[in-house]
Order: structure tokens, then sequence, then C-alpha cells
């Protein structure tokens, strides 16, 4: 498991709150006075907008972040729309390729969480594993791309991505 | 039409040598399509007429009228959104849900018919299996208002919903809320929400219904006729920001 960053663990309302907030703000605002119009620490501003920016949906630029196009259509779609845009999105994350990659090559496409916390723990220490890990199954499981069952503490490959999944892999 | 009306509620707390008047002559009328928000300082017995409303306390007089007949008992149209959330941690998501359904005696197959219904509109799929002790603050929130609403209430009581939760899932699940309230595909009549946040009793709410505290007493009542969704840098909003704060600052006094 090369080249895996590891991923903040956010929770899909502050992505999207974050994002209607810069959209009431025009699209673009300066960073720091998000921080103070929210009642935010920046220690957990900065988890979000790096999230928000790895999806695509904002950019930072000279100390402030803009809302981008791909943003802008998320919040404006339906849930239904916001998880798709998810989904695409978060498929271009190299640590989701990985899992993905792993879910489909285990015949029952699924994976130990414990596993896969070893495999992450491969490449970064242990609270960003374990951050990454949580992360990976909460977006994963919103945009559902994956599923959990937490009784056999298992990852598995959403049943109606399979066959998409291994034509895009093929 | 008239949903509800509240007539002369009054609220006595027993205390050893004398009683405490928590609410005192609430008369309150919620009319079918309007959205109220009961703003007031802590200890205004905000809460306790939520309960009161739902039929859950017993006031020490007055009436609570729904559709023109006076509630007695539990009101069994009316759901309740919990600050709390209120889950129950040994049921996953879709249990958690259902759990109102399966009181009324409700088939599985309906019940899990409806619950998808319900977590679809809420955005919880893919969330089905997940246990609250796996969820965040803001997901909770979602179940807590999937199974409000999966009982399909025509009036949904919401008690400070979105103060557990940080500044943009707050924001998040307000914009939800209004998603839903607009969309029309619910059963829901009226929405009366409870909040000490006097922006988002602006930002969300028809009107604004101001109570004072010790006792608490209706003092002021605000139409917002601002159109959705609302600027919160307008002049518009600031005045009424102003107007609001500045009720709520003297009931404190």
């Amino acid at each position: 498991m090369d080249d895996v960053a590891p991923l903040p663990d956010v929770e899909i309302g502050e992505i999207i709150g974050m994002l209607e907030y810069l959209k009431e703000e025009g699209g673009r605002t300066d960073i720091y006075e998000i921080a103070d119009d929210e009642n935010l620490e920046i220690d957990d501003l900065v988890p979000i907008i790096k999230v928000a920016s790895l999806l695509g949906f904002v950019r930072v630029e000279n100390g402030d972040l803009i809302l981008t196009d791909l943003g802008k259509e998320l919040i404006e779609g339906d849930e239904n729309k916001r998880k798709l845009i998810f989904k695409e999105a978060l498929k271009k994350l190299p640590a989701f390729k990985k899992v993905i990659g792993l879910l489909l090559s285990n015949p029952n496409h699924t994976i130990d969480k414990s596993d896969l916390l070893n495999l992450l723990m491969q490449e970064m220490p242990k609270d960003e594993a374990l951050d990454t890990l949580k992360s990976l199954i909460n977006l994963g499981r919103y945009a559902e791309l994956i599923g959990y069952n937490p009784e056999d503490k298992e990852i598995y490959l959403d049943q109606l991505n399979q066959d998409s999944e291994e034509e895009e892999i093929k | 039409m008239e949903l509800l009306k509240l007539k002369g509620i009054k609220q006595l707390f027993p205390l050893k040598h004398k009683d405490v008047i928590v609410l005192d002559d609430i008369n309150i009328s919620v009319e079918e399509g309007e959205f109220v928000a009961l703003v007031g300082p802590s200890g205004c017995g905000k809460s306790t007429l939520l309960r009161i409303i739902a039929g859950l306390v017993k006031p020490s007089a007055g009436e609570v009228i729904f559709k023109g007949k006076k509630i007695t008992g539990i009101n069994q149209d009316v759901s309740i959104v919990f600050q709390t959330f209120g889950l129950l941690p040994w049921l996953d998501v879709t249990e958690n849900i259902t759990l109102g359904l399966e009181a009324r005696g409700m088939s599985l197959k309906e019940r899990l018919r409806k619950a998808f219904k319900y977590i679809d509109l809420v955005g919880l799929e893919g969330f089905e299996e997940a246990y609250p002790r796996e969820l965040s603050g803001g997901m909770k929130q979602r179940v807590g208002i999937a199974r409000a609403l999966v009982m399909e209430p025509e009036l949904l009581l919401m008690d400070e919903p979105f103060s557990a939760l940080d500044a943009f899932t707050a924001q998040n699940l307000r914009e939800e809320i209004l998603r839903l309230w607009g969309s029309g595909n619910l059963s829901l009549k009226s929405i009366i929400m409870v909040t000490h946040n006097i922006e988002e009793a602006i930002y969300l709410a028809d009107r604004v219904v101001v109570l004072s505290t010790h006792p608490g007493k209706v003092i002021g009542d605000i139409r917002i006729d601002m159109k959705r969704p609302r600027d919160k840098d307008s002049v518009e909003f600031t005045k009424l920001y102003d107007k609001i704060y500045s009720m709520v600052v003297t009931a404190k006094l």
C-alpha cells in the first residue's frame, strides 16, 4: 500500500455545511474569517478544508477558500445527486482506489477492519491510520461505495458497485 | 386552518413552601403550514411547553387543542426531535427508526418499507446497519429526524435540535430541514422548534414566539415574511435580529 496519504476524520455534514457557508458568502472568502464567523479553531477547520479540497469541492488561493463548480453542483443537488458526486470524487482518491482494489482482489469482496488498519499503519503513524480508517468507512458508507458490517467488523464492496468497479479496473 | 391551539396554559412546579410558576397563561395558535420557533432565555419553560404540546406532561391549568379536539393523553400525531438525539445504543440505525412503528403493531415488511423511505429522504443510505456509536453527531441527529418523520406526524416538535452540533454540521442540518419542509414529501403540517439561537429562529421559521422567564409568558410574536433562502447579512434580517434580541434580553432582566 503505497502513496496513500492520511485522511483526516471529518463528518459529511461538516463538509457540506462548509460548502453551504461558502455559497452564502458568494463562493469565496478569507479562511480566517470562516474560523471567526463560525467560532471554529483553525485546527478544526483545516481538516475539513483538506478533505473538501482533496475531493475537488473547494480550492485554496492566497489565503482564500473558493467554492469550485463541482462544490457548487454538490450543494445545489438533492441527496442522491450529492451522494453520486461524493462517490465519483472518492473513487479518484488514492486511498479509496487502494481499498477498492483490495476488496476486488478478495473473492468475497470483503476485508477485515483490523487487516486494513494494519496495512494503513505500514504507511502512517497509528493515530493517523485510525483517523484514515474511520474516514474511509464514513465517507465510503455515505457515498454507498463501500459498506461496513459492525457485527463481523468487515468492510465490503457495496453490491451495486461490484460489477461496474470490476469493469473499470479491467 | 388552525392545527394547534394552546389556551391559558399554566405550569406550576411545586417546591416545599410554595409553587414556582414555570409557564403562565400561554395562548398560542399555530396554523397549518406554519414553522414556528419558540425562543427565550434558559429557564423560560420552552422545553416544558413542547412536552405539554406532545401530551407528555399534563399542564396545571389550560388546554391543548389539536385539530379542534382537546388533548388528554399522548398526541399520536406529534413527533419530537431531541437535542441529544435519544437513540438506543444497542439498536442499529434501521432498528432505531422502526422502533415506534413496531409499537404501533405494524408488520416487519411495512416497517422496513417505511424506514427505507425516510432513510433515503434524510440521506442515511449506507448507514442502515450502523450503530449509534459509529455515527457522528450530525448523522445521529439525521437518525433522530428520520425516527420522528417515520411516524408520519402532522406536527413535528424539535427541542434545540442543532445545538449539540458543530457550526457547519448544524448549518447543513438546518438546510436539510428546510429542504424536507419545502419538498412536499412529508405528512407534516406544521413544525414547532425550541431554540435559544435567535439567528437560527429567524433563518428557519415563519413566526418567532418570544417567551419571558420566571414565569414563562409570551412577550412577543413576530412574523418573518422574508423569502427563503434568507440572507443573514441583509438589512431586514439584521433588524429582526436586533428586535428579537432586545426582547429576549429585556425578558431576562
